[in-house]
């Protein structure tokens, strides 16, 4: 039995018309708002945080930004674990719990994942995937202390 | 250095002389505004997108400006405000980089952009919030600016 479900990009449709237009946005949807689409598609199962797996390492060793991330499965449950450069020793930015995810609405394997470190004076969102084999690391950093430092973003890659 | 403040990198790290005065500077949009179009003409995700900054007191940077980010695709996703703008770097007032949430109730799509080598790059991470069984994916799109010269 199919059923029925939204979509907002053509991306996310599983199994476009052979006939007709591709496009079925929903006939009048405010101004304004996002017009939508509908596509009828089976359910997927869940993901799979395998591909990620394992210990992360700068590919720049002199980086002034994350030298190390351990990417694990504690109990199920996808984690990350972050080492900042710092001197005499990296700083320890703890482990947190990371949300996972696929390349696109079928797919099982994770190649994607993001995380926030609330680390009271900072905020920073971790959002990363893997390409060619190069795991891509956006940091997104939020200062919320009184030190007049802007909130700045930055990228770094990693090797395993 | 200026070992008053805290940090948990390097990059954090700040000279005294580079601390602002006056607290923490406005961005300047200039770069990110304008109409940034898909580099890919076949994409089946975001045509293009509108990034226009607000001034005075919008939600965002609590200087007083935010940035409105309206992508169009097969549908127009209306403007949402971003709740996060970045520089390049802790002392920069280069605006560069954003974060919005777009929430259509049975999905929400959270967007990164940042610029890089004159091109706007768009990442998405999208969860399902309709119980469809569909895997929550990433997404990354890139954007030149609409006009630029070839």
């Amino acid at each position: 039995m199919s059923e029925t479900w939204r979509y907002a990009r053509l991306e996310e449709q599983l199994h476009p018309p052979q006939d007709g237009p591709e496009i079925a946005p929903d006939a009048g949807a405010p101004p304004g708002e996002a017009a939508l689409g509908t596509v009828e598609r089976p359910a997927a199962p869940g993901l799979d945080p395998g591909p990620l797996l394992g210990t992360w390492h700068n590919t720049n060793p002199r980086s002034r930004g994350i030298l190390r991330i351990d990417l694990e499965l504690h109990e199920g449950a996808f984690t990350v674990r972050v080492q900042g450069a710092g001197s005499p020793a990296p700083i320890d930015w703890g482990t947190i719990g990371g949300e996972p995810f696929a390349h696109d609405v079928a797919a099982r394997a994770a190649i994607a994942w993001s995380a926030l470190f609330d680390l009271g004076f900072l905020r920073i969102h971790l959002q990363a995937n893997i390409k060619q084999g190069v795991l891509v690391v956006a940091s997104f950093n939020e200062f919320v202390d009184d030190s007049g430092r802007t909130n700045y973003f930055t990228r770094e890659f990693f090797f395993r | 250095m200026n070992d008053s403040i805290r940090w948990v990198r390097e990059a954090d790290r700040i000279a005294a002389g580079d601390i602002p005065v006056g607290g923490r500077p406005v961005l300047d949009l200039s770069e990110l505004a304008g109409t940034w179009v898909n580099t890919d003409p076949g994409s089946r995700g975001i045509a293009s997108v509108i990034l226009r900054p607000h001034h005075g007191g919008a939600a965002g940077d609590p200087a007083g400006v935010a940035l409105g980010v309206r992508p169009v695709g097969a549908f127009d996703w209306g403007e949402a405000i971003a709740g996060s703008l970045y520089a390049d770097g802790p002392v920069s007032r280069r605006g560069m980089g954003f974060l919005v949430r777009f929430d259509f109730g049975f999905l929400t799509s959270e967007v990164q952009g940042n610029m890089n080598l004159g091109l706007l790059i768009l990442a998405s991470f999208n969860a399902w919030q309709d119980g469809s069984g569909r895997s929550p994916y990433f997404a990354r799109e890139f954007f030149r600016q609409a006009g630029a010269p070839r």
